[in-house]
């Protein structure tokens, strides 16, 4: 009897030592113990909801994360919801935030105010990773007189101002800033007609309600592959040298030192631990390198960018600095 | 009846006016290229609260239903008891989520009001909350608000 | 000639559709889509975009097999909540429950179930047979609407379903004007500013339609019954199959509701920007505008359950046109599908039929099979169904209660949606109890914010100038249809008066019935 209560109690022991053990001693790295809740500062359909919804499953099957990642849409005020979602959140290592340009646009356009009245910005977040650059492109219709930039900058100019009417997606956010970047390099005024998706609004140009888009690559291509739609210029620092899209010059080549990208990166809430912040690096890291990703990159022309660290930061500062420029000059900051 | 509905129709009025207020915010004139964003809140609310305030003089002109009880014997308390435990639950989803908010929602209103046998009310409020747990958590991957009791039940800490 | 060839297509889209794998695929894909219909708040939407990710294991037509069923079978499950217990499962199952929820309370849940069944396959089955023959040039017919035509079709809406239900006037305009208002809450996404939130950011995503409409009538409805006086059974109810063949047989009369709610419907469904739900009003306000029996309908009329689904089913069939042929998602639960496309590696656009005849025929068969086999599916469940209603009060109720809590969180996943359920759940009683009517609040909130984004829209466009509505023949031609179906009842008590005033008492309150 003895023996087997003191061989019970040894167990005991070893098995309470080896859990407390594995905690202080050869500690695996940092992993999530329960799902990972993926919030998606968006609609669902758009493009940053695509892009959780495809990479959650690739997470799932190259089995680089032991718990599943869930994306979750929180789509109210352009952004606002999801990133005092993000707040509440502070310091939880399974919240993770999927970002595109509202994360800058959002917070300048308009004061949100944390719980204890301060106001946000996206420094408050733990930066993860940028995972991808977006594109845009200045579309017109395949039946209009702009054969190229130069014609179309040349219209802009000569009519009435606001005779040329562009479509975009929201109001204050990437499409309206970059048409605002437009009008401060050509001297030009443009009409803005806010839609509420890409799709929509790639739909009214080639529909031809609007003169001209700046869709991302992946919104125009079904069109621009059935000759309804034209690019004349790519809004980046290089040409997107994959397929067909090599052939769409970029802004600086033709005269232009305009460069626009939107930011597909990766965010945590405040103060969330550094074990947690490397274990979803490696994660977006190998994501983005699975052949799923990398023809999903392809199609949409989009330009992979896995950055990190301090350079990450600066990178953000310099994004923020211009998106700010840009909607100050327009007056949309709120004070 | 008179009364609960005059009652009613005032708090519209009220209601018109707050709302009233906050379209004022915005700006309501009309721009350059159409109705300001502020337009259409503040005409509706303006025309709600104007309605509202003829419906209250309709209801205080035409004097119907006077003496009529609005409520039938004993209706408020049968309201309130499905009502109150439902507004405790949503006030306590914080600490109780939506599982365990729903199992004491169930066993409660099972037992107390339709005063079931226990197997019955036990097996029910057990096995819906369950269901739905792992229709959601699980099947579907939707994430309810699980409440710091479970969560830690769940996850520890 | 073309119509060979498209026939042709078809034959192999259905070989296609009714291999062994992509028909199990259709039947799962229908029996998810059921329970997702069933559970209010999750709607078709999520459930194609919880979904979303298993189709990577599919091919891509496998995969678009699966996601559309789920959303047929939650358009015929978003009918049986609605009918049994006034919640509506999906948006566009509202219109369902206005008289869907009296002709169950009658004791005939199973009519009022097999009416919606079989109404939806019908108009599904019409809007396919136009997909499969006129894609392509309706297709080019959408893209001729614009902000100013959307509005001008959004105004016909309006039009169509004025004075909806009967009794006070005046109480019916507060309703509308309540309705709209509370569609302007919520981040406008023209001028990018928030509006009547109050400072909350959870109200920016707007007042939900789906959260208002499970409070104001399925929480509604439990406080109206527990009031009465506290009844403990469940309701007695006749459920045989006899009555789903005889509900059936009924649709003989009905030729002319199902041919015109499954056109509009479609069309709807085409136009981007709208989609099913106010397909499904419209269709519930002509049928009542032309039935005879129009006056009757919300006492639990079979026409009036007939109507609206039917043009539901069409319009989201509809729907899926746009989004394959131009890429533009003609409702949410499309938005979804259409990211889908992209992720498998398919770009939308005309070409699309031509370079994956396999993917867009294939989609087509399965859209006949799945159809047919959804509406057997849950006809032979009907008495199942409706045999839900026999759960004692005590246990149904507080079930019910926890069933719209989960589905309002879902909409937009967050805890005030909770608070505005039940707040307008006790609203909704009050209303009820004092005579105000629910159905105009409703449709306004529903068609509110459209409406006003394609008329501002448009206004931009057109720098300003409300002459845009006039000048493009399309949106005058439906705005000048619109003024005049409002004016109509107004110019014919005008003529009445003038030949005498022979009308002496006054109708109560059915205006343009």
């Amino acid at each position: 009897m003895g023996l087997v209560r003191k061989a019970s109690l040894t167990l005991w022991i070893v098995c309470v030592v080896g859990l407390l053990g594995s905690g202080v001693w050869g500690a695996p790295a940092w992993q999530p113990n329960r799902p990972v809740e993926w919030t998606v500062p968006a609609g669902t359909g758009g493009g940053a909801d695509q892009q959780a919804r495809l990479m959650a499953p690739l997470i799932e099957k190259y089995r680089l994360s032991p718990q599943p990642f869930i994306p979750i849409n929180r789509p109210a005020g352009a952004g606002a919801q999801a990133f005092l979602w993000m707040i509440d959140k502070t310091g939880d290592p399974h919240t993770i935030l999927i970002t595109l340009d509202s994360l800058f646009a959002t917070p300048a356009a308009q004061v949100i105010r944390k719980r204890d009245g301060s106001r946000f910005t996206w420094r408050d977040l733990s930066p993860i990773a940028r995972l991808l650059l977006d594109h845009f492109v200045l579309w017109v219709h395949a039946e209009s007189p702009y054969r190229t930039l130069d014609d179309f900058v040349r219209a802009a100019k000569a009519g009435p101002p606001g005779r040329l009417k562009m479509a975009g997606t929201g109001s204050k956010q990437e499409d309206e800033i970059i048409m605002v970047m437009l009008e401060q390099a050509w001297g030009a005024k443009f009409t803005y007609v806010p839609f509420p998706g890409g799709g929509a609004v790639a739909a009214a140009l080639v529909g031809k309600q609007v003169d001209f888009t700046v869709n991302n690559p992946i919104e125009a291509v079904g069109h621009w592959e059935a000759g309804r739609v034209r690019p004349l210029a790519i809004f980046a620092s290089e040409r997107v040298r994959v397929g067909k899209w090599g052939e769409i010059p970029t802004m600086k080549e033709l005269g232009y030192p305009l460069e626009y990208q939107m930011l597909r990166g990766i965010f945590g809430p405040p103060q969330m631990p550094p074990e947690a912040v490397a274990f979803y690096q490696e994660v977006f890291r190998r994501v983005l390198d699975t052949p799923e990703m990398e023809d999903f990159i392809e199609r949409g022309a989009y330009t992979k960018a896995y950055l990190t660290g301090r350079e990450f930061l600066q990178w953000l500062e310099r994004k923020d600095a211009q998106v700010r420029t840009l909607m100050d000059k327009a007056g949309w900051l709120a004070k | 009846m008179r009364k609960a509905g005059l009652t009613f129709a005032v708090a519209m009025v009220l209601a018109g006016v707050v709302l009233l207020r906050e379209a004022t915010r915005l700006p309501t004139g009309w721009t350059a290229s159409g109705p300001g964003p502020g337009f259409f809140p503040f005409w509706l609310a303006a025309g709600f609260t104007v309605s509202a305030f003829a419906v209250l003089l309709r209801e205080w002109t035409a004097n119907q239903g006077k003496g009529e009880r609005f409520l039938p014997e004993g209706a408020g308390k049968r309201i309130a008891v499905v009502f109150l435990p439902m507004a405790a639950v949503v006030g306590l989803l914080h600490y109780l989520g939506v599982y365990m908010g729903g199992l004491l929602y169930l066993l409660g209103y099972s037992r107390l009001v339709g005063r079931h046998s226990w197997p019955t009310v036990l097996a029910v409020s057990v096995g819906v909350p369950l269901t739905l747990f792992f229709v959601f958590e699980r099947w579907f991957l939707m994430p309810m608000p699980k409440g710091i009791v479970l969560e830690w039940l769940l996850y520890g800490r | 000639m073309d119509f060979i060839r498209t026939f042709q297509d078809l034959l192999y889209g259905l070989a296609v559709a009714a291999s062994p794998q992509n028909l199990l695929v259709a039947v799962i894909g229908l029996l998810l889509g059921t329970a997702i219909g069933v559970l209010p708040g999750l709607g078709g939407t999520n459930g194609v975009a919880l979904l979303l990710p298993l189709t990577f294991h599919l091919s891509p037509t496998a995969a678009i097999i699966l996601l559309s069923c789920v959303y047929w079978g939650a358009i015929f499950g978003g009918a049986i909540t609605s009918i049994l217990f006034r919640i509506p499962g999906e948006p566009w199952s509202v219109a369902t429950m206005f008289d869907g929820y009296p002709l169950a309370r009658r004791g005939k849940p199973g009519v009022a179930l097999t009416a919606a069944f079989v109404a939806s396959f019908i108009g599904a089955l019409i809007s396919i047979v136009l997909f499969t023959f006129f894609a392509p040039p309706l297709a080019e017919m959408a893209l001729k609407f614009g902000p100013p035509e959307n509005f001008a079709v959004l105004l016909l809406a309006f039009a169509s379903i004025a004075g909806l239900e009967g009794g006070d006037p005046v109480k019916a305009l507060t309703m509308t004007f309540l309705g709209l208002l509370l569609a302007t809450v919520g981040f406008d996404i023209v001028s990018g500013t928030p509006r009547m939130t109050f400072g909350l950011v959870a109200l920016q995503s707007g007042v939900s339609f789906v959260v208002i409409a499970i409070g104001l009538f399925g929480i509604g409805e439990i406080l109206l019954t527990v009031e009465e006086k506290l009844r403990l059974d469940g309701l007695k109810a006749r459920l045989s199959f006899r009555e789903v063949w005889e509900t059936c047989r009924m649709f003989r009369n009905y030729i002319g509701t199902l041919i015109r709610s499954a056109l509009l419907g479609f069309w709807i469904g085409i136009l981007p920007g709208t989609g099913a739900t106010p397909a499904s009003f419209m269709g519930y306000g002509m049928a009542r505008q032309f039935s005879p029996r129009g006056s009757r309908f919300g006492t639990g009329e079979v026409e009036g359950i007939v109507a609206p689904n039917t043009a539901a089913h069409a319009a989201g069939i509809g729907s899926l046109l746009p989004m394959i042929t131009l890429g533009i998602p003609g409702s949410p639960t499309a938005a979804v599908m259409l990211a889908g496309l992209f992720i498998w590696g398919l770009n939308p656009g005309p070409l699309l039929f031509q370079e994956n005849r396999e993917f867009v025929w294939g989609l087509v068969g399965s859209m006949y099979l799945a159809n047919v086999l959804g509406v057997l599916m849950v006809l032979t469940m009907v008495p199942l169904f409706a045999a839900i209603v026999r759960i004692p009060f005590a246990i149904l109720a507080p079930l019910i209660v926890i069933l719209c809590s989960v589905g309002a969180y879902a909409v937009n996943n967050q805890v005030l949606d909770l608070w505005i359920m039940l707040g307008s759940g006790l609203a909704g009683y009050l209303f009820k109890k004092l005579g105000y009517p629910l159905a105009p609040l409703v449709v306004a909130l529903v068609l509110g914010d459209m409406t006003e984004q394609a008329f501002r829209q448009s206004l931009i466009m057109g720098q300003g100038s409300p002459a845009i509505f006039f000048t493009r023949p399309i949106a005058a031609f439906f705005v000048v249809t619109a003024l005049a179906i409002f004016l109509f009842p107004f110019a014919r008590s005008a003529l009445r008066r003038a030949r005498g005033g022979a009308v002496a008492a006054e109708a109560p309150g059915t205006a343009g019935s």
